[in-house]
């Protein structure tokens, strides 16, 4: 485990105090990354939020541990995007093959290989969201409810079903429609 | 998966289970990739609540770090239906004409002319979904009572929620409650967070709604170049 593992516990609890710290030593050299790339300042505060949310999501994994300076993988992760950005701006094929050989000699292999799992954990739980956003709205809430915590007879009253069986069928069958649509989107 | 298993998964998140059987669960969620599906399908929304939050605190910093997006971006949020941004991008379009008219008539700024408030988008997860579509949509009818009581009920499970108790204010604005307003603008314009320059705004805005205009004015003038609404607000300076 690294020493930075403490940010990990700060994501998990959302401690305003120690992510801030994140702000104040790594975004000025995310912005100027970016900007000696051509990009702007608002592009660099897009990835580096973005980049955040990743290892966010990666952390809610209770067994998730950083072996790596979080620094380092930050730093990864907004490379990533931003060569993603370039490939979406279509731009010459050279600068973005140059653009991913030249942070990826820059760091250490195992900041490679947590960056990639934080972001196929990324673009697992993108997937999983657009499906959620695909079922109905009545579906939506049913599960939003009931995964809070809400008590199932007082989810019942809330969405006007009659009895709590009834609540519990239609969450199955919420579900099960819920990972179709998961399982379809590739 | 069957019904014993939807049972179980229930049991589990509400802690039910004690720990050998609770246990028992997570070593199956290793080794059963379907289960684990479900188990994490359980989870989403709870974790959804927690990202909506997470999102929430990182907009409150990104203003002091990234000046230039942190006061001009529009907000981080899941778009659903681009469509009723579209219907009132259109609205705006001709309410922005009508303003247009209006001023070459008169040639005095009023409040109707600036009062082109963005449309509402909150991230529509979490256990107040239902209150944040509710105000999305009233807001975007002009309904503002409901918009506001709508408003009101995401604040209660959400009290740092700074886009809502931002929209809150212009509802209350658009009552002609402009002290009020001015109530929940004010400490966002002196905040640090992403909100503050179009809170400064809105401050100015109430005073000419007010036809406070002398107020108006050092309210306005207070808005620098290079911030949100200078453009607007020198216009408003110069036609007083």
């Amino acid at each position: 485990m690294h020493a930075d593992q403490r940010y990990i516990e700060a994501f998990r609890s959302n401690d305003e105090r120690v992510i801030r710290e994140l702000y104040k030593q790594h975004s000025s050299q995310v912005i100027r990354w970016v900007v000696s790339r051509g990009g702007a300042s608002a592009d660099a505060q897009d990835i580096f939020q973005e980049a955040l949310v990743a290892i966010f999501e990666k952390a809610q994994n209770a067994d998730f541990v950083l072996t790596c300076p979080i620094g380092a993988l930050i730093h990864v992760i907004c490379s990533r995007k931003w060569v993603d950005r370039i490939r979406q701006k279509s731009r010459d094929v050279g600068v973005r093959k140059g653009e991913e050989l030249r942070y990826e000699s820059e760091v250490e292999g195992d900041v490679l290989i947590e960056a990639e799992e934080v972001l196929a954990e990324q673009a697992r739980q993108v997937r999983m969201r657009q499906a959620f956003q695909q079922i109905s709205e009545l579906c939506q809430r049913l599960l939003t409810l009931l995964s809070n915590g809400m008590k199932a007879p007082e989810a019942a009253v809330q969405l006007q079903m009659n009895r709590v069986d009834t609540l519990y069928r239609r969450k199955n069958a919420c579900t099960e429609r819920w990972r179709e649509v998961y399982q379809g989107i590739r | 998966m069957n019904e014993r298993d939807n049972t179980l998964l229930d049991n589990y998140f509400n802690g039910l289970l004690g720990s050998k059987d609770a246990l028992a669960v997570e070593v199956r969620a290793l080794s059963e990739p379907e289960f684990s599906l479900r188990k994490e399908m359980e989870a989403f929304p709870r974790k959804e609540a927690k990202r909506e939050a997470f999102i929430a605190t990182l907009r409150n910093m990104e203003g002091e770090y990234f000046q230039e997006k942190g006061t001009q971006s529009p907000p981080l949020t899941v778009v659903r239906n681009n469509m009723p941004r579209w219907i009132a991008l259109a609205a705006s379009v001709t309410l922005i004409a009508a303003a247009v008219w209006f001023f070459n008539q008169n040639g005095t700024p009023v409040y109707e002319q600036y009062a082109q408030h963005t449309p509402l988008s909150l991230t529509v997860m979490g256990n107040t979904a239902k209150a944040k579509t509710d105000a999305e949509t009233a807001f975007g009818q002009k309904d503002y009572a409901r918009a506001l009581a709508a408003l009101d009920q995401v604040l209660v499970a959400e009290p740092d929620n700074i886009k809502a108790t931002f929209y809150r204010g212009i509802c209350i604005l658009e009552f002609g409650r402009g002290s009020e307003a001015r109530a929940v603008f004010e400490p966002l314009a002196a905040g640090r967070s992403a909100l503050r320059e179009d809170a400064a705004w809105y401050v100015g805005l109430s005073y000419l709604k007010e036809k406070d205009l002398e107020v108006c004015k050092v309210a306005l003038g207070k808005i620098g170049p290079g911030e949100a609404h200078y453009k607007e607000a020198q216009k408003i300076l110069k036609g007083l």
